[in-house]
């Protein structure tokens, strides 16, 4: 480590590394293990005398000044350094909205004045910190679930899966089974549900699992008085269930007719990747997230791919796989932040940094701006614009 | 009501406090001035040892299902509280070494066990039971559970008993053990 | 106090467009504009401990990653840790191994251990033994996974390292070498990592060894299973971490109580301030952590004529109100005031003393080109229209300059002007009318807007002119209450 922060002293400032989270905003500096901070994505907004999250916009200019707001507190409160003349890492995902990607570089370029940005995407950021060439990265974030197939460096586009099974689904069903429990609306807060799930909830195994869905949950599982209570004033404290302490993950589990849960997910993530991919897919899984700490869940997840590979409509094509799984060398909620520092630190972030970034890697890891670019031409590359993805030798291009 | 103070030797009490009902103080607890107690519901033991800062509060509320005779509400060894904290009669019984700071506030149906430390400005109302050497801060009652009891404010009590005299006129031991504990009481300065 | 304690009545218009309290703004006395924290650009001035108040030079911080060395924040409240001190009576067992040799021993030694006020939480909770200097020595603990990501920056250094290696013999190919010999006197050092390339060696012998003893990571068959007590032990909230607790130390994110150690307290910064357009400073604090005085301080509070609300008639629809308002001079100079319509503000006219030098006028033209591109962002639009309108008096209002020391005498002299209620040394009252519209919902907030033309004096003007005298534009908005039904 120290002999890096010498590099870093003679050479040029180390690049900050960004990871804005829907819930928390990792932040830090290329070439450390660790984030220096993980916070949550909100400033205190002294108008309204409330904090203000990140994401909760309504217009561009909204979320313009909510970034403005956001990244003052992350430079100047918690990494203490002139944003201006460093340059960033950002980790994102692959399915970000445009808007905010514009957002965030206007005031990243225009506002802050940093040297140069380089976009990462945390499916690739999270492959390598494995070091490994084919990588099938699970995702479970604040609100969506996501599947990103890595395979050589690039994430394979067509077999991208997303669905609605962050921790906010965790966080529904857990307040659902309390208001059951309790026979009224408790109207817990989302710190409260999470606090709540975080101390007290756990994924059983498929077995238990099943079972407890139809005869309840075994009485040897103990209730939890007063969980989150704590908060309420020393006045009512909630108690949780065992039923909600075992059960509240379920819906990441739970199948229907769309086929939209999450091993279901994953396994039609390997089903659209090329045939020759799939088998090092299956036996790479990374599962990612500040949503994969529960405890549990990486177990639970195993275990149900492994019984639904055998069923219809997987079983004729990819019956035979085998699953394994790694793990990182991060704690769950900074893997893809790790990834970014990695990235950031070995390509040296920004102004055309575009082509370095390791064999198999090929130049796509890095996809850097300048700031003098950026004033030239304000246009992000983005994998769904025709500019950036039409490949060269493609007859589009002979025709200009 | 029957003001029957007993004050053993030792205890040092200021005279301009509220005591009323049947009040037990310990020997070596001081009690400074405007305490107010009031055992209304039940007589009041309160250990040796412990620490009533100005503006505390103590009932023995009066409750519908009172026992005959009436329960006592006894009070551990080796308490402090706080200035302007306020305690109604948690059931009977308070175990040793607890904290209360500033300007807590204990409710009825509040059960405390030893070495508990409820935090400045906490309100404690709903039913509830502290297990031994729980700590609870902070406007938002975070709870956590200390390893050891709290360390007892002996040098404070010893300097306070000194001191106290000088300036307060204080409330005369009115019980005598066969033999006492410390040292006699000093003489009061008119 | 009212600025810090009450809601922001009174908010005037930045240059920029936000609106914010007078408390809230710049004045760049270069640019004769006000600037807010929105639109000025902020730099870190130096780093210290808000604790204990040491100053920590900005390369000193980065290598202790911006923590103080001598102070902690309880892993568990996160409020500051005392260090407590006890005797600690030496062991009878050593004594009696001993026996008479070490007499002197016996005398109880210092101990010290961190304590938090708050919580009650102690160093001793989770088993960190007492140190025998008051501050520093605490164990420092070294993140698990150091090895391992030290091991991938290797890997991915010495993978970019050979790919510009490969690009720059390319490009040599391309260019240089035309001959079918490689001249071996080259000075460039590439020679040998070609010589390698052309024996089919791999190019260099250093970042290949990084490559080759690289191991990626392995997938396995097992993932840990759920521990057996979640299903069966019972449950101490109190032994577990919650979400701040763990991610205030995002090396370890402990989730069990008795792995919280304390933290190094996060350093604090002292930040100048700069105005985008000049780039001259706006605010520049001491560099002693102690003090809170600034060496430069242009803030609008010092410049811009302070307007408070006195008081005001219900704001009904359709309906006069009488406004009371207060305006204080805040310069050393005597100020002459106007009121006048927000729309009345003629359009800022370029600057007429143009500096004259081709040098200058070229770095201002390549000033302006970057200043535009921000400014179109970061500029807001007002609102400034409202039901209410104050009907404006046409004249012109001398405000005395400051003087601290005529605070003292307060006699307040009633002027016989139906206009101005009363004054007294830099400060005078105004009785204004406010014509509110009849379309006006009752309920709904009720704003007035306002601006004022003054006459600024800049005593410290740039390239040693003297003084000279501005005029000047404000405009505010001034917050009413509700429309009353």
């Amino acid at each position: 480590m120290a002999l890096y922060e010498g590099i870093a002293l003679i050479q040029e400032k180390q690049a900050v590394v960004l990871d804005l989270g829907t819930d928390y905003t990792k932040f830090g500096f290329t070439g450390e293990a660790a984030p220096r901070c993980i916070i949550r994505s909100e400033y205190w907004c002294p108008s309204t005398r409330k904090y203000k999250r990140v994401y909760d916009y309504t217009t561009p200019e909204e979320l313009y000044d909510n970034l403005v707001h956001m990244l003052h507190l992350l430079y100047f409160r918690h990494v203490l350094v002139n944003p201006k003349e460093r340059k960033v890492v950002i980790v994102e995902s692959l399915l970000t909205p445009t808007l905010f990607r514009e957002t965030l570089a206007k005031v990243l370029f225009i506002h802050y004045e940093v040297s140069g940005v380089m976009w990462v995407d945390s499916g690739r950021a999270s492959a390598l910190t494995l070091g490994a060439p084919v990588v099938l990265v699970v995702s479970l974030g604040a609100r969506d679930a996501e599947i990103t197939a890595v395979v050589h460096g690039c994430p394979v586009i067509q077999a991208i899966q997303s669905q609605p099974l962050g921790a906010r689904a965790i966080h529904d069903e857990l307040a659902r089974i309390l208001d059951e429990d309790n026979g009224t609306e408790l109207h817990l807060s989302e710190d409260v549900l999470e606090d709540i799930k975080v101390r007290a909830c756990f994924v059983p195994s498929r077995e238990k699992a099943v079972e407890w869905l139809e005869r309840g949950v075994a009485s040897e599982v103990r209730e939890v008085r007063g969980a989150g209570g704590a908060r309420e004033g020393g006045g009512a404290r909630v108690p949780v269930s065992r039923r909600a302490r075992a059960l509240a993950a379920e819906p990441l589990f739970a199948r229907d007719n769309e086929l939209a849960s999450l091993p279901d997910i994953v396994l039609q993530c390997i089903l659209q990747c090329p045939i020759d991919a799939r088998r090092a897919l299956a036996e790479n899984v990374l599962v990612v997230g500040g949503g994969a700490a529960l405890p549990g869940l990486k177990a639970r997840l195993a275990h149900e791919l492994r019984h639904l590979v055998t069923l219809p409509p997987y079983r004729e094509r990819l019956g035979q796989l085998q699953f394994k799984f790694h793990s990182a060398p991060a704690h769950d909620n900074s893997v893809a932040w790790l990834g970014g520092a990695l990235c950031g630190a070995a390509c040296g972030a920004g102004g055309g940094a575009g082509a370095a970034g390791g064999g198999a890697w090929a130049g796509e890891a890095a996809r850097g701006l300048a700031r003098d670019a950026y004033a030239r031409a304000p246009r992000l590359r983005d994998w769904p614009s025709l500019l950036h993805n039409t490949p060269p030798h493609h007859p589009h291009w002979a025709l200009q | 009501m029957s003001h029957n103070i007993k004050i053993l030797p030792g205890a040092t009490v200021c005279e301009d406090c509220t005591l009323e009902g049947d009040i037990t103080i310990g020997g070596g607890t001081v009690i400074h001035p405007r305490v107010t107690i009031i055992a209304e519901g039940g007589p009041i033991i309160i250990a040796e040892y412990c620490l009533f800062e100005e503006y505390s509060t103590i009932i023995h509320k009066k409750s519908d299902k009172q026992e005959n005779p009436p329960k006592p509400l006894f009070i551990g060894a080796h308490n402090v509280f706080e200035v302007g904290c306020k305690l109604e009669s948690p059931c009977g019984h308070i175990g040793e070494s607890n904290v209360f700071e500033c300007r807590s506030f204990v409710g009825v149906d509040v059960k405390i066990g030893s070495g508990c430390v409820i935090g400045a400005a906490c309100s404690l109302n709903a039913p509830q039971t502290l297990a031994d050497n729980t700590v609870i801060w902070g406007s938002e009652h975070h709870n956590r559970e200390a390893l050891e009891k709290q360390p007892s404010q002996m040098l404070q009590l010893d300097f306070l008993s000194k001191v106290m005299p000088n300036y307060h006129r204080l409330r005369k031991p009115n019980v005598h053990k066969r033999q006492t504990s410390r040292q006699s009481q000093e003489p009061i300065k008119a | 106090m009212a600025y810090l304690t009450q809601p922001d009545y009174v908010k005037y218009v930045c240059s920029c467009g936000q609106l914010k309290p007078i408390t809230n703004l710049y004045f760049c006395r270069h640019c004769l504009q006000i600037r807010c924290a929105f639109c000025i650009c902020h730099e870190v001035d130096s780093h210290y401990c808000a604790n204990c108040l040491e100053n920590m030079p900005s390369s000193e911080a980065r290598l202790k990653k911006n923590r103080c060395s001598s102070c902690f924040d309880c892993p568990s409240c996160f409020h500051t840790l005392s260090t407590r001190a006890t005797l600690a009576q030496p062991r009878q067992s050593t004594e009696q191994g001993s026996g008479d040799t070490k007499v002197e021993n016996k005398q109880p030694k210092k101990m010290y251990y961190l304590s938090c006020f708050n919580c009650r939480w102690t160093s001793r909770d989770v088993g960190i033994p007492d140190q025998p200097v008051a501050s520093g020595g605490w164990p420092e603990r070294a993140n698990p996974y150091a090895t391992r990501v030290n091991q991938l920056l290797d890997y991915y250094k010495a993978i970019a390292q050979q790919e510009k290696q490969e690009k720059l013999d390319r490009e040599r190919k391309k260019f240089a070498i035309r001959g079918k010999y490689i001249t071996l006197t080259d000075k460039t050092g590439l020679t040998g990592a070609m010589a390698r390339n052309i024996a089919g060696l791999p190019s260099s012998e250093s970042s290949s060894s990084a490559i080759a003893s690289f191991t990626p990571s392995q997938a396995s068959e097992e993932v840990e299973e759920l521990p057996e007590e979640f299903y069966t032990k019972e449950l101490n909230l109190n032994q577990i971490t919650s979400m701040p607790q763990r991610l205030a130390s995002p090396e370890w994110q402990p989730t069990h109580v008795s792995r919280l150690h304390p933290i190094a307290k996060l350093l604090s910064v002292k930040r100048s301030q700069r105005c985008r357009v000049c780039d001259h400073n706006l605010t520049k604090p001491e560099y002693n952590p102690g003090s809170i005085k600034f060496k430069i301080e242009l803030l609008a509070f010092y410049h811009v004529p302070e307007v408070k609300i006195i008081s005001y008639e219900p704001i009904k629809p359709g309906c006069t109100s009488a406004l009371l308002l207060k305006l204080t001079n805040p310069t050393g100079h005597e100020m002459q005031i106007r009121l006048m319509q927000p729309e009345d503000i003629p359009e800022p006219e370029e600057r007429v003393d143009e500096p004259k030098s081709i040098e200058k006028s070229l770095e201002k033209s390549l000033n302006l080109e970057k200043d535009t591109s921000w400014y179109e962002t970061v500029k807001r639009k007002p609102i400034l229209l409202t039901e209410c309108r104050i009907t404006i008096p046409d004249v012109t209002l001398t405000l005395a300059q400051r003087d601290d020391a005529a605070e003292y005498d307060d006699d307040a002299t009633h002027d016989a002007n139906d206009i101005i209620l009363w004054r007294k040394s830099n400060k005078l009252a105004l009785r204004l009318q406010v014509v509110t519209s009849g379309e006006a919902q009752a309920g709904a907030a009720a704003g007035a807007v306002l601006a004022l033309q003054y006459r600024y004096r800049n005593a410290v003007p740039p390239a040693a002119q003297p003084p000279r005298d501005h005029t000047l534009h404000a405009a505010l908005r001034l917050h009413l209450g509700p429309v009353c039904g």
